[in-house]
């Protein structure tokens, strides 16, 4: 009877904790419909901090001045240094990223070679699953078709987040998201120079959006000691996109789009300087060699 | 007393395992893309709960154009309400209900239930679609409406904890690049 008393008092605390600690309770009426206007912004409970594909970021194979550079891949070599799971996580999304950009210029050597290196490093943290017969008979029947290169590199990527999600390993998400975004770019700021007005560098300036984004979901999930340490690695090119100024632009020209399309954004540029574009490259190539274990 | 307390422990238990254990990553699996747009990795579902509120803040590049659709559990019956944000403006881009019986569903005032298209002559599932004139994050805010209150045979009033997948769906294509 006492031991009844004492279970269901530590039970009910601890549900009163859990239900403010996620969320203010709320005395409505069952029939009373919830509109967004209605709950304040404390009330989400749940912030979802989305994050492209490496692809999705910069569609290399669509950037005019964007080039394969084979010597800018972490080479396949370097497996076997991740002994240490953040680093064998990190790396997962760093040989996604050079998955996808081999597979986006149409390299099928390359392609199959960091299909293989993916592979073998999921099988490291145990992710191996993902990689079932039919991906298996895929890789080997891999044709040379630049479509079917991003179809294999594109559906490997979806696998693996679906998998990850389905698996609850959002820590894993959030640092093959870190390592996916860094050598994405690492390949990007060493294929360009500082130009005035310069699509990619702008898309590069650009990226405060989403790296900001990248930060936050890391942020969400600091308990995890490999998140924290990437989380700080990154914290001196928070410190430079903290700095880019975002702009509001006096007018700009209408985009060819019809009427029945939303335009979002307004007119504002997000501005880097010269100054910053070459400090930023300093501190890629410095944070993504010391996670590759690459010496520069 | 005893059993009132050890139905909420139940209950409670129930709900909390059920919600974590809710497997949400095959919920958008079959959505494919019809070309020019391709699935964007940005597509995310997660697990829902009525009463829920959740918000998704997706970054927008230039030179794409996203179309954005939304699905949930059929469990829900449509009763949530999306609201879109554009971070940059300020400015609500979308405030709508999952289904609208005063408009009949029609297009464009709705997120979830479909309205039937003349021109097509069939139902098609809302869509929408957004360009962005400059990189901005859309916060997307879902609310799901309170499950209705029922009573028990001894005349207790409880609510149901209606649990289920919640989806957002982009698409995005390359749009030709005007200007600088």
């Amino acid at each position: 009877m006492r031991a009844f008393k004492i279970f269901t008092s530590i039970f009910l605390i601890t549900i009163l904790v859990f239900s403010f600690g996620c969320k203010k309770s709320k005395k409505t009426n069952a029939a009373q419909q919830q509109t967004a206007t209605s709950v304040q912004d404390s009330e989400y409970i749940k912030v979802f901090y989305l994050v492209p594909s490496p692809d999705d970021i910069f569609g290399f194979a669509n950037a005019p001045n964007l080039t394969f550079k084979q010597e800018l891949l972490n080479p396949v070599s370097n497996l076997d240094k991740y002994n240490t799971t953040k680093l064998q996580e990190i790396n997962f999304g760093v040989y996604s990223a050079d998955l996808a950009y081999s597979a986006a210029f149409g390299k099928k050597q390359f392609t199959k070679q960091y299909l293989q290196a993916v592979k073998a490093i999921s099988e490291k943290i145990g992710l191996s699953t993902v990689f079932n017969e039919s991906l298996e008979q895929r890789i080997e029947n891999l044709g040379t078709n630049k479509d079917s290169l991003m179809a294999i590199s594109n559906d490997t990527y979806f696998d693996i987040i679906r998998y990850l999600e389905r698996t609850d390993r959002i820590n894993t998400l959030a640092l093959l998201a870190a390592g996916g975004w860094l050598e994405t770019m690492y390949l990007v700021v060493n294929l360009v120079d500082y130009k005035e007005n310069d699509p990619t560098v702008q898309q590069i300036a650009d990226q405060k959006l989403i790296f900001n984004n990248l930060y936050k979901f890391l942020e969400q999930n600091l308990n995890d000691p490999n998140v924290k340490s990437v989380y700080d690695d990154f914290k001196p090119l928070k410190d430079i996109y903290d700095q880019l100024k975002i702009v509001k632009l006096p007018e700009k020209e209408n985009l060819q789009v019809t009427s029945d399309k939303i335009i979002v954004g307004g007119n504002f540029k997000i501005v880097m300087t010269k100054e910053q574009f070459y400090k930023l490259r300093d501190v890629i190539i410095k944070i993504r060699n010391l996670l590759t274990l690459n010496t520069q | 007393m005893k059993k009132i307390v050890a139905s909420i422990i139940l209950l409670t238990l129930f709900t909390t395992v059920a919600l974590s254990q809710i497997d949400c990553s095959n919920f958008l699996a079959n959505r494919k893309a019809e070309p020019p747009f391709k699935l964007s990795s940005l597509t995310k579902s997660a697990p829902g709960r009525s009463g829920g509120h959740y918000r998704y803040e997706v970054p927008l590049q230039t030179g794409k154009e996203y179309r954005i659709m939304f699905f949930a559990s059929p469990s829900f019956n449509n009763q949530i309400h999306f609201k879109v944000v554009d971070k940059n403006t300020g400015k609500i881009i979308l405030d709508l209900p999952g289904e609208n019986p005063q408009t009949g569903n029609a297009k464009g005032t709705a997120a979830l239930a479909p309205y039937y298209d003349q021109k097509l002559n069939r139902d098609v599932h809302p869509y929408f679609d957004i360009v962005p004139s400059s990189p901005t994050i859309l916060e997307i805010y879902i609310d799901v409406a309170d499950a209705p209150t029922k009573t028990d045979e001894m005349g207790n009033k409880y609510k149901e904890d209606i649990i289920g997948c919640i989806g957002v769906v982009i698409l995005e294509q390359d749009i030709p690049k005007v200007g600088f």
